[in-house]
């Protein structure tokens, strides 16, 4: 079984090919440079995860961000087993996954990973509770045992009083509540999201994000999460990976990805993002200087922390680690130079 | 392809001059004769073959069982307890209305005087669509869950739907023989088909993210589909039996040819009596059956969380005892059956009603009764008997085929039509499709105009649409009826009857098409400054086109359904001769006829369906 050391996900080049005939073929094409297009023309099959490899520590968030038809769904199903990838491999805390029969899968599903759906994926015919309690009823446990541990869950996403309505008697954010205490009940140490949020509208999805950030902190599960809103991905990801046609464009964390955006398509992504609310104070530091006012701050506040003060005093101000050891100084000039770079 | 057209038309002009005129009976491949060998080795060999012994007869005796004991349950009990339960299962819907219509509908055939003939029917009714629901829920989910038995099964369940019910009386009238039982099993065979599909449906209807998330959480197949998918599918199931009941309420005459009793037989024989009030009124019973049943299975599909009258367990308990009591008790008063019977005083006045009619307008019916019989039928029957080479008419049909679908279906066309020939039934199915067409036309030229206007009048059709489809519940000879009555004993009334029966759908049909048109098009237009007739015509109908095609096709199906009742009243053609089959019982004779109108149809429906897609227009790639 897996030691701390391992990767609570792993994947290694691994390939998801639709379509009947010779994905082997079809693979060595695509490895050979052609794209999608002529692939598909050629052969009638879609390379839909082209070589994708990326591991996530435990406990970490991972984000995968790509539009319609970059392969993200494709790509969390292969991760769930839902699709069978064509080519690669996944283990899971050192297990492999797709060595995996049939009843180990179940086992698997049952206790150690759960998914979050896009379109919600309840059951019309059961009771909010009863929908909660579906994956544990799954395992045979008894009705006493799976009730309250669904009711102690309906009342962690904020849902108490609605055990006994029907999922389409809920409002869409209420339903995607429903959708999370779903997965949290069976207790699982990864968590997947497919796109869970795009189908609610632009409040409730900040505050289902919110929603979510704060149960993170709390129960610090292994989560993968499809998204194919750029903001998003930077609010909640510790890394993103950005992925187009199949493959990953750049994987790092949000900061890494706004400072340095590795590939054309990347930047486009950025180029709208405001960086104050992303890059972090040590990006902007001027090193070596020092001031003799008393003003501080951390390294890693984001620059938008700093602006009231820059605003307020015209003078330097102090830029501590995490050890509390001055680093250097952020000034006016140089927080408007990374802001600038945001404008062209 | 212009060119290739062209060239068909001159294959049409060589194959007229060339080809033989009529189809010769030299031509005929002696189809029947087979047939007719099994169906005397299955004569000889009935009482001692290990297969009637063992398999037929057997199954027999258990459906006899089940027919005997509802028809007991149904007789022994008091006229009211019946409909007390009907408006309670329905009146748990909260719709009081429904409810008690639904349980005066119970009470209705009592009061018209045909209480036992009514359980007689609905005994069939329960035992038929019983193992409907056995054979047809595993088979529908196999289909939903496996492609491979959705594959094999889509052709004959098409093909179920074609075929004429008298066709399939035939193998069952020979392996079965007459009797309440062969007629339970040919309904249980004709109303099959909607529980295969809807539950087939059902299944596949079911949200796939509802599926993944079981799946997700480790549930097994077999969990998924008794937790997830069956009763997500229950709905569909629910109006798959709905459907059922309505097909085998359908045939409810027909199966009298095979020995069906009950209110078929009742109707059947006012059409022989010609009396066409106690028909009405006899066929109101079956459609008050249809009603109950309808109201009883659609009270029980519900969406999760809707509003129902909740009741106490022990009420429920003590209501079902004091209903017991209530039935024991009136049985020992011998309310037993219906106290009063107004069957006549109901019927008395409808005939006379069309004595009337038809005396007085005796100046329209008999000119217009003979314009269609001599200008029209006899007139086709010569031009393809005698002016039109056979090889003229395949080429034709072939030429319509080749320009609509394409070469593939040119050539089933050529090969289906030559084969009707080829079976000997040419001038039947000449018959039959002319009476088809006349009908078809007079039908276009109702229903569609009709259509087009309710399209832009929803409330109206919020109406309207009620009564067309209570319509389709009336079991076809009904619509003959009155018109037999009107034209006397002919081709007539059955094309006439036939057209009654089609408008409905046709309305239905045509009208959603006007009603789907996209408003933003027909906006655009008026921004446009189209004039209201431009709109309509180059717009709504334009749009439409798709649909009001398929509307036509729906007619033209409905029509070829009602040759058989046309052939109960006398109109000749195939459906004449199928009857003729079952009487006889003439098994070669029936399988050339129903090969015959299968293909006729399938024909038909495959051009029409065709040239509805010429029109759509074309989709974004």
């Amino acid at each position: 079984m897996g030691s701390g050391e391992q990767p609570a996900i792993d994947l290694r080049h691994v390939w998801k090919v639709f379509g009947p005939g010779d994905s082997a073929r079809t693979i060595e094409l695509s490895k050979g440079g052609s794209s999608r297009a002529e692939i598909l023309q050629q052969t009638k099959q879609t390379v839909a995860v082209r070589d994708v490899s990326f591991s996530v520590a435990q406990g970490e968030t991972f984000v995968v961000m790509g539009l319609s038809g970059s392969g993200k769904s494709t790509l969390i199903r292969c991760l769930s087993r839902l699709i069978e990838p064509t080519q690669g491999q996944i283990s899971l805390s050192g297990d492999d996954l797709l060595a995996m029969d049939e009843d180990q899968l179940r086992q698997l599903r049952r206790g150690r990973m759960s998914m979050v759906f896009q379109h919600f994926g309840l059951f019309p015919h059961r009771k909010v509770i009863d929908n909660i309690a579906y994956g544990l009823e799954v395992q045979k446990i008894d009705k006493s045992t799976r009730v309250a541990r669904a009711t102690e869950i309906l009342n962690t996403v904020g849902l108490d009083g609605w055990a006994d309505h029907y999922p389409q008697q809920l409002s869409g954010g209420m339903q995607q509540r429903v959708g999370l205490a779903r997965a949290l009940a069976v207790d699982p140490q990864i968590l997947l999201f497919d796109e869970p949020f795009s189908a609610l509208d632009p409040l409730i999805r900040k505050e289902m994000q919110d929603e979510l950030t704060r149960l993170q902190k709390t129960m610090q599960r292994t989560i993968v999460f499809i998204t194919h809103d750029f903001a998003e991905a930077l609010r909640l990801g510790d890394r993103i990976a950005i992925m187009k046609d199949g493959s990953f464009d750049q994987i790092g964390t949000p900061e890494e990805i706004v400072s340095a955006p590795a590939t054309p398509y990347v930047r486009e992504f950025v180029n709208d993002v405001p960086r104050a609310k992303v890059l972090s104070v040590k990006s902007v530091t001027v090193a070596g200087q020092s001031t003799t006012n008393s003003r501080t701050v951390a390294a890693s506040a984001k620059i938008e922390t700093i602006i009231p003060m820059l605003l307020e005093r015209d003078e330097p101000i102090t830029v501590l680690d995490a050890n509390n050891q001055a680093i250097g100084v952020v000034n006016r000039a140089s927080v408007a130079n990374i802001l600038q770079a945001e404008q062209k | 392809m212009k060119r290739r057209l062209s060239g068909l038309f001159v294959l049409i002009i060589l194959a007229q001059t060339l080809g033989t005129r009529g189809f010769p009976d030299s031509l005929n491949i002696g189809l029947a004769e087979p047939i007719t060998n099994l169906q005397s080795w299955v004569r000889k060999n009935r009482n001692d073959h290990w297969m009637f012994e063992f398999i037929l007869n057997p199954f027999i005796s258990v459906v006899n069982f089940g027919l005997d004991s509802v028809e007991s349950v149904f007789t022994w009990l008091p006229w009211f307890v019946p409909a007390i339960i009907v408006f309670a299962v329905v009146a748990r819907t909260r719709r009081w209305g429904v409810a008690t219509f639904a349980a005066l509908a119970v009470v209705y055939p009592g009061l018209v005087g045909v209480w036992s003939e009514s359980i007689v029917t609905i005994s069939l009714m329960a035992v038929a669509v019983f193992i409907c629901v056995l054979i047809g829920v595993p088979l529908g989910v196999l289909a939903a869950l496996k492609p491979r038995v959705e594959v094999a099964l889509r052709p004959i369940l098409d093909g179920m739907q074609t075929v004429p019910a008298t066709v399939y009386l035939i193998p069952i009238v020979l392996f079965f023989g007459i009797g309440p039982a062969p007629a339970a099993i040919a309904t249980v065979i004709y109303a099959l088909p909607p529980m295969v599909r809807l539950t087939a449906l059902g299944i596949q209807q079911v949200p796939k993210s509802a599926v993944e998330a079981a799946q997700m959480f480790g549930a097994t197949k077999r969990q998924i589909l008794a937790k997830v998918q069956l009763p997500l599918a229950v709905p569909s199931i629910i109006t798959g039996i709905n459907q059922t009941v309505m097909m085998a309420l359908g045939i409810v005459v027909i199966a009298t040819l095979v020995g069906a009793g009950g209110l078929g037989q009742e109707i059947n024989q006012t059409v022989r009596r010609l009396e066409p009030g106690r028909g009405l009124v006899v066929s109101l019973a079956v459609v008050a059956v249809a009603l109950v049943l309808d109201r009883v299975s659609m009270s029980l599909v519900s969406t999760p969380g809707a509003q129902r009258v909740r009741v106490k367990r022990n009420t429920l308990y003590m209501s079902l005892i004091g209903l017991a009591l209530a039935a024991v008790v009136g049985r020992l008063l011998g309310w037993v059956e219906f106290p009063f019977s107004w069957g006549t005083s109901f019927a008395d006045p409808i005939d006379t009603g069309f004595k009337w009619f038809r005396t007085t307008f005796n100046v329209i019916t008999r000119p217009f009764n003979d314009f269609i019989v001599r200008e029209i039928l006899v007139r086709a029957q010569t031009l393809f008997n005698e002016t039109i080479t056979w090889q003229a008419v395949v080429a034709a049909a072939a030429a319509f085929a080749f320009y609509v679908a394409g070469w593939k279906m040119s050539l089933f066309t050529a090969c289906g039509v030559t084969f009707i020939g080829l079976t000997g039934r040419w001038l039947d199915a000449v018959d039959t499709l002319t009476q088809t067409i006349v009908a078809v036309f007079i039908s276009i030229l109702i229903a569609l105009p009709i259509g087009i206007w309710l399209g832009r009048r929803p409330r109206i059709e919020a109406i309207i649409a009620p009564v067309l489809d209570a319509f389709q519940t009336i079991p076809s000879l009904v619509y003959a009826i009155p018109f037999v009555m009107i034209f006397s004993v002919g081709p007539v009334p059955g094309i006439v009857a036939a057209v009654v029966y089609a408008i409905p759908p046709g309305i239905r049909l045509t009208s959603l098409g006007i009603r789907q048109v996209n408003n933003e098009s027909v906006e655009a237009a008026i921004t446009f400054g189209a004039t209201q007739r431009q709109i309509l015509w180059g717009v709504r109908i334009k749009l439409a086109m798709p649909s009001i095609i398929l509307a036509i096709n729906q007619m033209v199906m409905m029509v070829l359904a009602m040759a058989i009742i046309s052939g109960m009243v006398g109109g000749g053609g195939l459906g004449y001769r199928s009857i003729e089959a079952l009487t006889g019982p003439d098994s070669g004779l029936g399988v050339e006829v129903g090969l015959a109108i299968v293909i006729m149809a399938t024909i038909l429906d495959r051009l029409l369906q065709a040239t509805a897609r010429r029109m759509q227009a074309p989709v974004a790639v």
